[in-house]
């Protein structure tokens, strides 16, 4: 890999972080507004004239959701499960990038008219004809 | 698109807190989520096309890595896994959050999905994260499956043209090819396809069509990952009727009824409880009439799953029409008081009752749900004539039919409940 090259992913992969952390940073300040009561207007949720402040909606609204029950607070459950999802996402895109070498995908040969395929096409795309994946010939790392 | 996403990443940010007048909420859940449903069933899944996040995706995809997809991301089981997830994430966090009464969770909500589409785009070619990863879209590639729309190649005129290039798939020149990483030369489901045209500009033998067709003729000659889509189309049924379910009063009883649990009490659990429960019994329901049709019929059990759940994704799709024209009808007149409110002016929340009337509002959701019946009845009757071994005698699914009814019956009380506003 050039010099040139190797500038070029650090800043695409720098920018790509600093996306996932300002991402992550709004999501916990929103969390905590939430949790605070910060998130809707006072004023909105008082309003009798409201069709969901009747007696019977109030509590759609009131408070902020996740302080409720003992899985509430500002590390409640909503904040655990969103932060959890949110982890999992970039760990599972980062796994993959180390792992899974997208850039360099096993391709396979057509058995009928001998063209490049892609591993997941089920029909070639060039003649048609179906394609089972057993005893096709693999080029690894191919383009 | 990109500079309106901008303006209401901004109202979000710094408009009224009052979500009635607040340009970001007014717009995204009275105007747009209820156009978008429209849309499912008349244009599938463009709205991918015209996403102002994808856009902003595809102007940073200059400075992309253009990585291929990783071979995960193509695995089927983790494909149908990730699109349930995202579904049920949507619909969880959207309630859980109060998302539409809130322009910050919104505003977050808009900022996520850009971030994802951004991020996806410096990475990977092609649209990834919209194809493989974007919730959103996991949601309208279900319901464009059963839309009026679709572009299809004639592949007899690929065979006389001798095509060796697919050019739908890999672009010609200047001209993109698809960028759902999809061959549209033998794409046989709206689920990929957003309409974008890329394939009609690149091909060169005008092989790809945009055609009006039958809503339900996808559900018969769909032949790849056919279990996954059925049942998905089955649990967005659960899914439509929870997110109506928690707008009405019963809702609000069956939370007074659980506030002294440690542990329901928060809505967190509560909703994720209930959303469960919806899925759960649509998909439970659904197996049980599969497994008896099969005992009765003769046929497997799993053509059955295969073939049938896509009977019920036109009763679903009316149902989240319905539903969400209705927000739409109840909350339009919330849209002149946000523009005015953007612009600085003082004004009031409107009040009143609508201009339609409830009246009018009801029968346009029966209306559309008895469409969606007639069209699920519809598809039975194809589904049983494409594949007569796995159908009775006379080429009747009797325990689909019932579940049919049972589905429209529990929907039709749920939308006849007086349903709160959105905003």
């Amino acid at each position: 890999m050039s010099a040139r090259r190797r500038l070029r992913v650090g800043i695409t992969i720098g920018i790509a972080l600093l996306l996932v952390a300002i991402t992550a940073g709004y999501g916990l300040w929103v969390m905590r507004a939430a949790s605070t009561g910060h998130l809707m207007d006072p004023a909105h949720m008082e309003d009798p004239a409201h069709p969901r402040m009747d007696a019977a909606m109030d509590h759609t609204m009131m408070g902020p959701s996740s302080s409720r029950g003992i899985l509430g607070g500002y590390l409640g459950a909503v904040t655990a499960v969103m932060g959890l999802a949110f982890v999992v996402l970039v760990a599972l895109l980062a796994w993959l990038l180390i792992h899974e070498r997208p850039g360099r995908p096993e391709q396979a040969l057509c058995p009928v008219c001998g063209a490049t395929t892609e591993t997941d096409w089920t029909a070639c795309a060039y003649c048609g004809s179906a394609l089972t994946r057993v005893g096709m010939p693999i080029m690894k790392g191919g383009r | 698109m990109i500079g309106f996403l901008l303006v209401l990443t901004y109202f979000s940010l710094f408009g009224p807190r009052d979500p009635r007048l607040n340009l970001a909420t007014v717009f995204s859940w009275i105007v747009w989520w209820p156009l978008l449903a429209v849309s499912y069933f008349l244009f599938g899944r463009i709205w991918c096309a015209v996403c102002p996040m994808g856009a902003l995706a595809d102007l940073t995809q200059r400075f992309s890595l253009n990585l291929k997809a990783p071979r995960l991301f193509k695995r089927r089981g983790f494909v149908a896994g990730i699109m349930l997830v995202a579904i049920l994430y949507q619909a969880w966090i959207e309630e859980v959050t109060r998302a539409s009464v809130s322009p910050l969770v919104t505003g977050f909500i808009l900022w996520g999905f850009t971030a994802g589409a951004v991020v996806g785009a410096l990475l990977f070619e092609r649209w990834t994260w919209c194809r493989h990863l974007c919730p959103l879209g996991a949601w309208t590639g279900v319901f464009a499956m059963g839309s009026v729309m679709e572009i299809r190649a004639n592949q007899g005129n690929c065979v006389d043209h001798k095509c060796t290039s697919i050019y739908c798939y890999f672009g010609r020149e200047e001209l993109k090819g698809c960028p759902f990483h999809h061959t549209p030369k033998t794409m046989d489901t709206n689920r990929y396809c957003s309409m974008c045209g890329n394939c009609l500009k690149a091909c060169p033998h005008g092989s790809l069509r945009l055609e009006i067709r039958n809503p339900i003729k996808e559900f018969v000659t769909q032949k790849k990952e056919m279990p996954e889509n059925a049942l998905i189309a089955v649990a967005a049924l659960g899914v439509v009727a929870f997110q109506a379910f928690v707008m009405t009063e019963p809702w609000a009883a069956l939370r007074d009824a659980v506030a002294g649990s440690a542990i329901l009490s928060n809505d967190a659990v509560f909703y994720g409880s209930l959303l469960i429960g919806f899925v759960g019994l649509a998909v439970g329901l659904f197996l049980a009439a599969s497994r008896v049709f099969s005992r009765v019929t003769g046929a497997s059990y799993e053509t059955q799953v295969r073939r049938f759940g896509f009977a019920f994704l036109p009763l679903t799709l009316f149902a989240h029409i319905g539903h969400n024209l209705g927000h739409l009808l109840g909350g339009y007149r919330f849209v002149p008081a946000a523009v005015a409110a953007s612009f600085g002016a003082s004004v009031q929340v409107p009040q009143g009752s609508d201009m339609l009337g409830l009246m009018v509002w009801r029968i346009l959701q029966f209306g559309l749900l008895a469409a969606g019946v007639a069209l699920s009845v519809w598809a039975l009757r194809r589904l049983c004539a494409a594949t007569p071994t796995a159908c009775a005698p006379g080429r009747r699914a009797l325990p689909f039919a019932l579940l049919t009814a049972l589905y429209a019956v529990v929907l039709a009380l749920i939308l006849s409940l007086p349903m709160a506003s959105r905003l």
